[in-house]
């Protein structure tokens, strides 16, 4: 065991370790729990460890291996984002309304990862109900990045890329509703896909915006998020919503050289507001691609500037019918000694909900109220339309388009110098794909003083196999996804 | 001052009360939030058919059958008020 370095393992190195008994399930969980213990507190990604279930279905695991059983992920520990129900587990979404659930069921990416072999080593901190973009709106405080413990890891799922990025666990499930996979996985350095808007089943994954939320792996590269892909995608029949599509062999398809692909660069991705020298790293990213035989196209999406608008209309609209919910009636959140019903309602969401949750479910109500719902609601389906066309009309003619995930690498926490519209301005690159319901990766691509740099991959919709494919072998010419934080550096 | 603006009663539809001390604030992030949304009105969307989700290429069906998932003393088990496996509120007739 002393010879293998656990942290910079892949998933699948780690499964030859476990299937050739150079380490069993036991020793590798125990190396991770202790990790949580000794680096987490800097950190504060893990809002609930699960040491001791981790260790029990450890335990289970290596004897399914000494019965010869070979599941994809048997014995692999990985930590669950707060937003994905866990059976007899807190399930908090990070905030004070549900800092008492205990789920009686698991989400279908839980159990499906469990039916692969997976140990679930805990549940990741995040933007409550993944409202945010810094991890700083979480009732249980924000989260560090691993880099820089004075910056944010981006989010909502910040504590997934915070972990991952420090080595608490090999890797992690995310949600993605506007970014929010793919912009803190930039930040931290790591690999993070969104799947295609029905790729993977939404039952159990406490909902914000139905119609573009959407759960993903993240991992330190894009073959291990091949791996997780495998486990997690699929028709549920639980997800009206969820595609009846056959599920490619993703680790085939990922070995297929990028030579002959077409890249489109969309020219709205490199305005005034992306960094200069996030501009630098992207563009050297996509020579190399074009050194690996892809060709770069020029395309537009003249429609990007108003993605923000748009989905900053639709994601509260949905979230505040959603989070109607929440009334402190059956489960929650219920204020003290109410005086009547109206009172418990008001009361209850009042106290249970945090600032942003609250500013967003006003800005939902309000453009779905009857007076402003053609101005606001309407239009802004409308103007989704017009960018999930012009994706589609650019994807006609390129494999898939790259770009910058987010337009800045990690911003200090508590920066009181951006606005809530600032804030919401890091999800200008991110949106369009969560609008048209495409498929988008981000990888490591290059370090700005000292900060790592993501780039995004944006595929045709249910082609996650091109995404990762070139995401791939990208990182086989690279080693940006094998460059590390100094806390993952730390030697438990 | 809480009567002349439209946050309070969107607030109330959002069963949401904003204290006194916050009451600025709040008004100040919608109505800037609300200024985010100006460009959109400038858009041109005529003859454009909204797009709800990117789901919505087909209509999914199933067989209407009975089965229970989760048991129902389960799912009492987070109420936070119960009586008789019922949950249960003030008083609401007098």
């Amino acid at each position: 065991m002393s010879d293998i370095d656990l942290r910079a393992c892949s998933l699948h190195e780690l499964r030859e370790s476990l299937e050739n008994k150079q380490i069993s399930s036991v020793e590798l969980t125990q190396f991770f729990v202790d990790r949580i213990k000794l680096l987490d507190p800097q950190l504060n990604s893990v809002i609930t460890p699960t040491m001791d279930l981790a260790l029990k279905q450890a335990k289970q695991a290596d004897q399914r291996i000494a019965h010869g059983d070979d599941s994809a992920l048997l014995g692999i520990p990985i930590l669950h984002k707060d937003i994905f129900c866990t059976e007899g587990v807190k399930t908090t979404c990070a905030s004070k309304m549900l800092a008492d659930f205990v789920s009686p069921y698991d989400a279908t990416v839980v159990s499906a990862l469990a039916k692969s072999g997976a140990i679930t080593l805990g549940k990741t901190n995040m933007d409550e109900f993944a409202m945010g973009s810094s991890n700083e709106t979480s009732h249980f405080g924000a989260v560090k990045n691993p880099w820089d413990l004075s910056r944010v890891p981006g989010g909502s799922s910040g504590g997934s890329a915070s972990a991952v990025a420090a080595g608490l666990a090999p890797c992690a499930t995310g949600t993605d509703t506007g970014g929010s996979i793919r912009q803190p996985a930039a930040l931290c350095g790591i690999t993070g896909l969104k799947p295609s808007y029905g790729r993977v089943s939404r039952y159990g994954m406490i909902a914000f915006a139905s119609s573009m939320d959407q759960a993903g792996p993240m991992a330190k590269s894009a073959a291990d998020c091949a791996q997780l892909l495998s486990a997690m995608a699929g028709h549920d029949p639980l997800d009206s919503t969820s595609a009846k599509l056959a599920v490619p062999d993703y680790a085939t398809e990922i070995e297929r050289p990028v030579a002959g692909l077409r890249i489109g660069v969309p020219q709205e991705f490199f305005d005034k507001q992306l960094s200069p020298a996030v501009a630098d790293a992207i563009h050297t990213a996509l020579r190399q691609l074009e050194a690996m035989g892809a060709t770069l196209v020029d395309v537009k999406l003249p429609s990007t500037p108003l993605g923000v608008s748009t989905y900053y209309v639709i994601a509260p609209a949905e979230a505040s019918a959603n989070l109607a919910r929440y009334d402190g009636v059956r489960f929650g959140y219920r204020c003290e000694a109410p005086q009547n019903l109206e009172d418990l309602y008001v009361r209850s969401r009042t106290e249970g909900f945090g600032e942003e949750v609250k500013r967003r479910i006003l800005v939902g109500t309000f453009t779905l109220s009857a007076a402003s719902y053609d101005q606001y609601f309407m239009k802004a389906q409308q103007v989704r339309r017009m960018i999930a066309n012009e994706y589609d009309e650019v994807l006609a003619n390129v494999d898939v388009i790259a770009g910058p995930s987010a337009p800045n690498t990690a911003f200090p926490l508590n920066d009181a110098s951006k606005s809530i519209t600032d804030m919401y301005m890091e999800d200008v690159f991110t949106v369009g794909c969560n609008l048209a319901g495409l498929p988008a990766m981000s990888i490591p691509a290059g370090i700005v003083e000292g900060l790592p740099v993501g780039m995004q991959l944006i595929g045709r919709s249910f082609d996650e196999a091109t995404v990762l494919r070139v995401g791939h072998q990208f990182q086989l010419q690279t080693d940006w996804h094998r460059q590390v934080s100094r806390i993952a550096e730390f030697a438990s | 001052m809480a009567a002349s603006t439209d946050v309070t009663p969107i607030a109330a539809l959002a069963k949401l009360a904003i204290s006194d001390q916050s009451f600025s604030q709040v008004k100040e992030n919608f109505e800037s939030t609300l200024k985010l949304f100006e460009e959109l009105t400038r858009v041109d969307t005529n003859g454009i058919e909204p797009l709800v989700s990117p789901g919505d290429r087909h209509q999914v069906l199933r067989v209407d059958t009975d089965e229970t998932l989760v048991e129902r003393a389960e799912l009492m088990q987070n109420a936070p008020a119960q009586e008789e496996n019922y949950f249960t509120v003030p008083r609401v007739i007098d």
